[in-house]
């Protein structure tokens, strides 16, 4: 998850300063929490968005996040 | 409770196992990858990808999606392996949460069933808020700042 607030939405400077603050702001909910730890095992350039899928169940929750292919760097059973 | 049980043991044999046990039949009459990807190509399924080291078969009717571990890729480890693995582990939990279920495997691994998972891409702007309440939160707050971004650069955040 990465995004250049500045560059990608044209903001002007007090604009980007906010955008910062918004950020800082965020909870980190189960969804990121989810990847971070999965991260500590697989290479982080696993991660992206063609990688990412969602399985089908009645309601979506960040349960349903999953990664579809994947090395494994650091395996503990 | 106990005809609940057996109502309820019915209803998963006739759904998955009956699916299972086709492939079973597919893969015990010759133990050869080509031909079991040939028959599961005469099945109906058909390839939805393939990598380095896998191909990978599905259709609509079916909620589950068959990874055949290349042959020609024989020098490279097989991934079914890990994957099947990871869903056997009983302590690795933060990795077997992220990784779809291995329902079913070959008994050499060589072919895995896998739950079925779609791309991100398939979801609705609504549906993607709940899998991501992050990225929803930093959506909603970076538009409150006057961004005023659009629902399609909801994806690109995630």
């Amino acid at each position: 998850m990465h995004i250049n607030i500045c560059e990608g939405l044209n903001l002007d400077r007090n604009q980007s300063y906010l955008a910062k603050q918004a950020i800082i702001n965020t909870t980190l909910h189960k969804d990121v929490i989810k990847i971070f730890s999965a991260m500590k095992q697989i290479r982080s350039s696993d991660v992206h968005t063609g990688n990412i899928g969602i399985t089908l169940n009645s309601e979506p929750s960040p349960e349903n996040i999953k990664i579809l292919d994947f090395d494994i760097v650091n395996f503990k059973d | 409770m106990k005809l609940l049980i057996k109502e309820w043991l019915n209803f998963l044999n006739e759904g998955y196992m009956q699916d299972f046990k086709k492939l079973d039949e597919m893969w015990y009459t010759s133990k050869n990858p080509y031909d079991f990807m040939k028959k599961l190509s005469n099945s109906g399924m058909r390839v939805i990808g393939s990598g380095a080291t896998r191909v990978t078969y599905s259709c609509d009717e079916v909620d589950f999606i068959v990874k055949v571990f290349n042959p020609s890729s024989f020098m490279y480890s097989n991934p079914n392996k890990s994957d099947t693995d990871i869903t056997l582990s009983k302590y690795n939990t933060e990795l077997r949460d992220i990784v779809p279920k291995v329902l079913h495997a070959s008994h050499d691994n060589t072919w895995i069933v896998v739950e079925k998972v779609m791309p991100i891409s398939d979801f609705s702007y609504e549906d993607l808020r709940k899998v991501f309440p992050t990225a929803a939160e930093f959506f909603d707050n970076v538009n409150i700042v006057g961004a005023n971004l659009s629902q399609e650069y909801f994806k690109e955040i995630i």
